[in-house]
């Protein structure tokens, strides 16, 4: 069976249509509306189905067992938030103590742990310096090789005793003729 | 405020709170001033004003009346939390430079707290408004018809917590919460217009749901 086409309203009266449905029109355009809808059956009937499925759709009254419940909510609203208020100062003040024992404790410790602090300091760059003197004497030490024996030879000052001792001949020449002179 | 009951023809109807919207917000204001500093007289004062819209609001999402009296609290204590922020000067909470609005911010909390209770599947396929039955006035004297009609209305109810969210915002804000468009666009920080298109593309897919279901 096929079903009847709904009906559809005047596009200029649709949002309007609506809006009475929920008695949200002014009076004057409410009027206005009225007096279209008398001559409009499908306005009409889009009105009447608009105002059934919200009314469908509306909530039903608050009954008693909600309206006990929700009972002095203003003061257990009060209460709570005196209750939030007085966790909140509570929350400060133990932030507050915290923050002032930390304070203390920092300006008792702090002048010890500053002396410890040089102490380790010094420590540290003693450590550092001797560590490097040993990478210094550890390098050196790699770096040393055996000299070959002929070139510390040529090295030495053996090899000039022959012109040093001719030197000597002659000077001893020299002194043995003056020696001569001075003896004649 | 909206009449329950609705008029002859099964549409809500809606009164025109006395004194205006400005004059009720110069005393949310007043009253939230003298709040913090230490008035609990005027706290009373103000979640007596709105704890109605509150209710409202979050009882959609609720599993319990004790879940929306919870519900309830929690938007009012984060409120009150966002006002003394807000009032002590945090430029963060004065969003956009607007005006602090009490009310619209206790909405907005409610909203939020409501679709956020809805992740949680569980408790919303349990919501106790499904075993509540129809609204009273729309009850067929037999007995099977009141329960077809018990069903639609749980099925125009899930349909309603299946909308995209800011057409869901803007109906529970006015159907539940009973908000005009002006108000609903300063909640959720929309235009008026922008709003009332909201809520017609959800009206009409509400309509057509039920027109699909129909016997």
């Amino acid at each position: 069976m096929n079903r009847p086409a709904m009906p559809q309203a005047c596009a200029e009266h649709e949002v309007a249509i609506s809006l009475h449905a929920a008695g949200a029109l002014e009076a004057d355009e409410a009027a206005r509306l009225e007096a279209h809808i008398q001559g409009c059956a499908s306005c009409r009937a889009v009105l009447a189905a608009s105002a059934r499925a919200l009314g469908l759709a509306r909530l039903p009254p608050v009954n008693e067992l909600e309206r006990r419940a929700v009972g002095d909510l203003a003061g257990r609203t009060l209460r709570e938030l005196r209750s939030r208020e007085r966790r909140f100062v509570v929350s400060w003040r133990i932030a507050g103590v915290a923050a002032v024992a930390a304070v203390l404790v920092a300006s008792l410790v702090s002048p010890a742990w500053l002396r410890k602090s040089q102490e380790r300091i010094a420590v540290e760059q003693a450590r550092q310096w001797a560590e490097v003197q040993a990478h210094q004497a550890a390098a050196e030490a790699a770096r040393w090789q055996e000299p070959d024996l002929d070139e510390l030879w040529d090295a030495t000052s053996v090899l000039d005793l022959e012109p040093r001792r001719a030197r000597a001949t002659f000077e001893d020449a020299a002194l043995v003729s003056y020696d001569a002179g001075v003896g004649n | 405020m909206a009449n329950d009951a609705g008029d002859s023809a099964g549409r809500p109807t809606f009164r025109v709170l006395p004194g205006g919207v400005t004059a009720a917000r110069r005393e949310d204001e007043a009253l939230v001033a003298a709040f913090l500093v230490g008035d609990d007289e005027a706290f009373g004062e103000l979640v007596r004003r709105h704890e109605g819209m509150v209710l409202r609001l979050v009882r959609r999402w609720s599993a319990t009346p004790e879940d929306a009296r919870d519900l309830a609290q929690r938007t009012f204590l984060r409120a009150f939390e966002a006002a003394r922020r807000a009032i002590s000067g945090a430029p963060r909470l004065h969003r956009g430079g607007r005006a602090f609005v009490f009310r619209a911010w206790v909405a907005r909390i409610a909203v939020n707290l409501g679709r956020n209770h809805r992740r949680d599947e569980a408790r919303a396929r349990r919501a106790p408004l499904e075993a509540a039955g129809p609204a009273e006035g729309a009850r067929p004297a037999i007995a099977l018809d009141a329960l077809v009609e018990a069903e639609r209305a749980s099925r125009m109810r899930r349909a309603v917590a299946d909308l995209p969210r800011r057409q869901r915002e803007v109906l529970t804000l006015r159907i539940d919460g009973e908000l005009p468009f002006a108000e609903i666009a300063e909640v959720l920080g929309t235009t008026e217009n922008a709003a009332k298109v909201n809520f017609h593309h959800a009206t009409r897919k509400l309509r057509e749901l039920l027109e699909e279901r129909a016997p």
